[in-house]
């Protein structure tokens, strides 16, 4: 076939050439087919373009019609109406078309794809990629600037920016810049920059050291050394927080707190506590375990509860409740004496130490120190020094200690 | 509404606050049948008599068959079973014949669904219970089912005699009766017990319970 070339200013007809070069301003009339085209100047074709091998535009150049080829490397600009279709994708300029596919993609300048972008292969974006569609990608590495309607993609790497407005679907990802979708589901996640998703986040295990927010989130294993606020549920596997972490409803697994946690209501097998957790309804696991501070507007229940630190909650129930230490109490030793009616003691001072109130605690044992209580029930009742007590209904084994002060003491009656 | 304390809950039943609190958060024992009350002593916890008794003697029967979660979904009033077959309705002995039999002229071929079932075991309860004859029975199961048009597991089937009448009402839990003095003798059954009653003996009847 004959190469055509345009130098300076000239036309030709559409049909097949063998290599094409455009170096002035150049105008093809018609559907191109060629083995090559090279761009230098401004070079348009007013129908599709297909080539077997590369198109090069250093230039500017535009297609009025779809465009299929091999290679694509655009350091100018290229406008292609229809959809674009081709191997390797490299832009170091800027680039319009259709729906795009590639098999792979380099993305240094700027891209706007009317439709979705779909890329076979491995996809880099250092410039700006906007896709009015669907993106679809391999491993994609995003450093410049990426957004796209829906967006399913393998291994997603964010250090610049990804804002997806609708559903983002990938493998590992991670994100040190920022990225927002409407709703996210990936594998394992680590963001140490920022992740925002209006829906629902679900994730394999994941690592938070910048911040994530979501409307909801279902993850597997979770450590929370930044910020994450889930506005709605959270669930959850093995669960470490070292900074922040909130949700409305939290059922976790095992709930590691060295940082702040809240949320509304909270369900675990086991909760270990030395930073802060709150919550605002109650707080639920086999086990609890609290050096710090825990507290609930509502209940704290569990099979065994063992706090050391500080405790406030309307409720506290369950098997075993242990609040305090012996150790706490002062002048070496404390004694005991039954109390089977009304008895009056006097609060020995305890400075500094965190605040313990229930309004309520009842367990099958209690042990307490240092708390103050309206009403404590339970089959095996130690008062330790430090309590004030309003009312102590016990049914077993009852210990006050002289240094603790209980108002009124309820016992079986007789017929009992 | 009767209401027991929590304190003679404990004492009557013998279970431990520990085993108390277990079971409500593995929501074998609902939150809202912890009902709070301010008494002299400050606020007191109370549950409603007719549904915690027969709960608590549920889990003490069965916490070593199954584990608590399984007991929770089987004792869930969310659990929707799915329908019996009429030809399975033969092996639920808490129906009398005589009532399955009015029942399946009622519906002849039909499916039964777990509201209908706990409603036939509770006309047959609540007819040993009163001595109603077996011939009266017939009669009595079709007055339970157009008394049911519309009833829910929440209910309760009281079945009551005027002179030598047999009735049946359906009425909610929380609704108490005062009969006149005309009507001596009448009996209560929460549908709802008798449900969970129900699907504790026959499980295989019920597929939605298979997975458990």
């Amino acid at each position: 076939m004959k190469d055509l070339e345009i130098n300076e200013f000239g036309s030709a007809p559409g049909g097949e050439y063998g290599d094409v070069e455009i170096n002035g301003i150049g105008k093809v009339k018609g559907d191109l087919a060629c083995k090559s085209l090279e761009v230098n100047g401004v070079g348009k074709v007013s129908g599709a373009v297909e080539s077997n091998g590369a198109v090069e535009v250093n230039g500017m150049f535009s297609a009025e019609g779809a465009m299929r080829t091999e290679n694509v490397e655009i350091n100018g600009t290229m406008e292609v109406e229809g959809p674009l279709a081709c191997g390797a994708l490299e832009v170091n300029g800027a680039l319009k078309s259709g729906a795009l596919q590639a098999a792979e993609a380099e993305i240094n300048g700027a891209v706007s794809a009317d439709g979705g972008a779909a890329f076979a292969g491995g996809f880099e974006v250092a410039g700006v990629l906007k896709a009015a569609g669907d993106l679809t990608a391999g491993d994609t590495e995003v450093d410049g600037e990426l957004s796209a309607a829906n967006a399913s993609v393998q291994a997603l790497s964010v250090a610049g920016s990804m804002k997806v407005s609708g559903g983002l679907t990938g493998g590992d990802t991670e994100v040190d810049g920022e990225l927002s979708a409407a709703n996210a589901s990936v594998q394992a996640l680590s963001v140490a920059g920022s992740m925002k998703v209006s829906g629902e986040l679900t994730a394999g295990d994941t690592e938070v050291d910048g911040e994530v927010s979501a409307a909801a989130a279902s993850v597997q294993g979770l450590s929370v050394a930044g910020s994450m606020k889930v506005s709605g549920d959270l669930t959850a596997g093995d669960t470490e927080v070292d900074g922040e972490l909130s949700a409305a409803n939290a059922a976790v697994r095992r709930l590691r707190c060295n940082g702040e946690a809240h949320f509304g209501g909270l369900t675990a097998s086991e909760i270990s506590v030395d930073g802060a957790l709150s919550s605002d309804g109650d707080i639920e696991a086999d086990r609890i375990d609290c050096d710090g501070e825990i507290s609930a507007t509502r209940q704290i229940s569990a099979d065994e509860v063992r706090i050391c630190g500080g405790v406030e909650a309307d409720e506290i129930v369950g098997d075993r409740i242990e609040i305090g230490e012996e150790e706490e109490s002062q002048g070496g030793g404390w004694q005991f004496r039954w109390a089977g009616k009304r008895i009056a003691v006097n609060v020995s001072g305890k400075g500094g130490r965190p605040a313990r109130r229930a309004r309520l605690i009842e367990a099958t044992a209690v042990r307490l120190f240092g708390v103050e209580a309206e009403a404590v029930n339970g089959q095996d009742v130690t008062v330790g020094p430090g309590c004030v007590i309003g009312r102590v209904d016990c049914s077993g084994t009852l210990l006050i200690s002289e240094e603790s002060e209980v108002r009124e003491v309820v016992r079986p009656s007789a017929q009992e | 509404m009767g209401l027991i304390s929590k304190k003679e809950l404990l004492q009557r039943t013998g279970i431990s606050y520990g085993q108390l609190y277990r079971w409500k958060r593995e929501r074998l024992i609902p939150e809202e049948w912890f009902i709070k009350r301010s008494s002299f002593t400050g606020q007191e916890t109370f549950f409603p008599e007719e549904q915690i008794l027969p709960r608590i003697e549920s889990i003490l029967s069965n916490k070593d068959r199954y584990s608590l979660s399984e007991l929770s979904r089987m004792l869930s009033a969310d659990i929707a079973p799915g329908v019996v077959e009429g030809t399975a309705l033969g092996s639920v002995e808490e129906i009398a014949p005589e009532v399955m039999a009015a029942a399946r002229r009622e519906k002849p071929g039909e499916d039964w669904s777990l509201f209908e079932l706990a409603l036939l075991a509770a006309v047959t309860e609540a007819g040993t219970r009163l001595c109603v004859a077996p011939q009266d029975l017939p009669e009595l199961t079709e007055l339970a089912l157009s008394a049911a048009a519309g009833g829910a597991l929440d209910a309760v089937l009281t079945v009551f005699f005027v002179g030598t009448e047999v009735h049946a009402l359906m009425h909610g839990a929380n609704t108490p009766l005062t009969f006149d003095r005309e009507i001596q003798t009448a009996y209560s059954v929460s549908l709802r017990e008798t449900a969970e009653m129900l699907k504790m003996n026959h499980r295989a009847l019920f597929p939605a319970l298979k997975g458990v």
